[in-house]
């Protein structure tokens, strides 16, 4: 039977791995039939918004580039989007970051925990929070 | 209740038999969490009531585990039916 999956993401992308498995859980989700909402909230506000091209020159390695680009999985959020995710942001953390009114990975929606996480909530079968 | 289990904490013991011992959990280690799917970690594991042990494939192949052969090992597609339909709740620890 479909359900609907909510995950509260609660790390960013370079901190640990909790990134890595929200979005291995929901794509193994949505390719079983399941619905997901995923709510980024705290560091994982910066999942959200799109990368700025680096100005001048670039000054890390390549074998450091390398290691972490393991963990840029912002395009991957925009994949569970075209998938039919439902990804949103809490504004709230991303003023607190610094962050709010910069542009969105496609599909990525503007969130708060009053309106859009009580939405999620409301819709949602299994709950799931992943932090440290 | 299935207890996603995705960083080390010396105190996790406790905390497992604070939270759930009397309903029987089964464990799903991630991330971090890998490093308890020895022989040593599961057992203390089934003596506070923790039923299956279960370990994401992923996170295990990224890190040197002598994995215990009490754990069950899971890929993505396998967790979700763990999470999504085998367990009334999922809490991550």
């Amino acid at each position: 039977m479909s359900k609907t999956l909510t995950i509260v993401l609660m790390s960013g992308y370079q901190e640990n791995e909790d990134a890595l498995l929200a979005v291995g859980l929901a794509r193994a989700a949505l390719e079983a039939g399941h619905g997901v909402n995923m709510f980024l909230f705290g560091n994982a506000v910066n999942l959200a918004n799109k990368e700025k091209p680096i100005e001048g020159r670039v000054r890390i390695s390549e074998r450091l580039k390398g290691h972490q680009d393991i963990g840029k999985i912002g395009p991957e959020i925009e994949e569970l989007a075209s998938m039919g995710a439902q990804i949103a942001t809490c504004h709230t953390n991303e003023y607190g970051r610094g962050t709010e009114g910069e542009d969105y990975r496609d599909g990525v929606q503007w969130g708060d925990v009053g309106e859009t996480f009580i939405r999620f909530l409301l819709t949602t079968n299994v709950l799931l929070s992943i932090g440290h | 209740m299935l207890l996603l289990i995705n960083k080390t904490n010396p105190r996790l013991l406790e905390r497992i038999s604070l939270l759930a011992a009397d309903q029987d959990p089964d464990v799903l280690l991630a991330g971090d969490g890998v490093f308890y799917a020895s022989d040593f970690m599961v057992d203390k594991f089934r003596d506070i009531g923790v039923e299956e042990v279960y370990a994401s494939k992923p996170c295990l192949a990224s890190r040197q585990v002598k994995l215990s052969d009490k754990c069950q090992v899971v890929d993505y597609d396998q967790m979700v039916p763990l999470i999504m339909g085998e367990h009334e709740k999922t809490v991550c620890l």
